[in-house]
């Protein structure tokens, strides 16, 4: 297939090498990305295990409905994209463009329903580090827990934003018709990058709404 | 080697876990948050875990990948493990007033 020999890189033996090594090379950036986030992880432990009555006090002063609807928001939107990807495998543009519109669609709406949430926290004087004015003031700890919290998910809305930038320029190249059954590698790995974006938040929603 | 191109799998699977996700995620909300004891921790916990391998199995289709992509991704989190686990095993087994929990200040003024 000439359509499919354009995109192979001359040293590789064939597409199925060359799609094979680009998946590995997406893998270990995400296991990077794991290890990123897993320091986090370890300093939240760390001081959960050390504070962990001050943990469940603060972490009750966070509104659970926001979590929760955002985790409906960013599983919904790890669904789409996943049937982006077979609607171009499948060379159903059209709806491929509808899948990654309605993700990119959640995308925002989970950072509007974010800066919602931050607001509301900042109204009850939970801010990062010194400037914790809120309920807890006094509660050895709960500042550290609302340290995390931003610190977390901070880094986790930069990573939404990324994926944002990366589906929209997939979004582009879908629609100018540069994916096609025989060749999807570029967005078969930027959907990555969105589920783990998606996976992150899955361990992020019980450690900061759900602590007991 | 070549790696045979994995058959395309159908949009159900992908339902399927995506209505499991939702499901897990309304358990975890309706469970964890009204039962405040220890199990609540491990019930969470568990119930991520359980997501996350969801979504990395079939929507991330590690399912239908060959050995070295998961080892990849296993190794990491591995890893990760053995940090979380050593660094609390360090804070549970320090010796009580090493440790700063409160607003007790150990050092003596002279």
């Amino acid at each position: 297939m000439a359509a499919e020999t354009s995109h192979l890189a001359h040293h590789y033996g064939g597409m199925a090498a060359q799609v094979h090594a680009a998946r590995l090379g997406m893998w270990l950036f995400l296991g990077t990305e794991a290890l990123l986030f897993g320091v986090l992880f370890t300093g939240y432990s760390f001081y959960r295990f050390l504070f962990a009555s001050s943990f469940a006090l603060a972490s009750e002063h966070l509104d659970i409905a926001y979590g929760t609807i955002n985790t409906f928001v960013l599983i919904t939107s790890s669904f789409s994209v996943a049937m982006a990807l077979h609607y171009t495998k499948h060379g159903a543009r059209r709806r491929a463009l509808l899948a990654l519109g309605v993700t990119l669609t959640l995308a925002a709406a989970f950072l509007v329903i974010k800066g919602f949430e931050w607001a509301n926290d900042f109204r009850e004087g939970i801010f990062p580090g010194p400037y914790y004015t809120g309920a807890l003031k006094d509660v050895q700890g709960a500042a550290l827990f609302y340290n995390f919290y931003f610190l977390m998910c901070g880094l986790h809305g930069i990573h939404v934003i990324v994926g944002i930038g990366v589906l929209s320029w997939m979004t582009y190249r879908v629609a100018s018709g540069y994916y096609h059954p025989g060749y999807s590698t570029p967005l078969e790995l930027g959907a990555m990058y969105w589920h783990l974006v998606d996976i992150i938040w899955i361990f992020l929603y019980p450690f900061l709404y759900l602590v007991t | 080697m070549v790696e045979h191109a994995p058959a395309e799998p159908s949009p159900l699977r992908y339902l399927l876990v995506w209505l499991t996700l939702v499901v897990l995620t309304f358990v975890t909300w309706r469970l964890v948050y009204f039962d405040r004891g220890a199990t609540g921790f491990f019930l969470g916990f568990g119930i991520a875990v359980a997501k996350a391998t969801l979504v990395a199995l079939f929507f991330m289709h590690l399912w239908d990948q060959r050995g070295i992509n998961r080892l990849v991704f296993v190794v990491a989190l591995c890893f990760l493990g053995i940090l979380i686990g050593l660094v609390v095993a360090d804070a549970g087994t320090r010796f009580p007033l090493a440790i700063l929990r409160g607003p007790v200040l150990a050092v003596p003024q002279r």
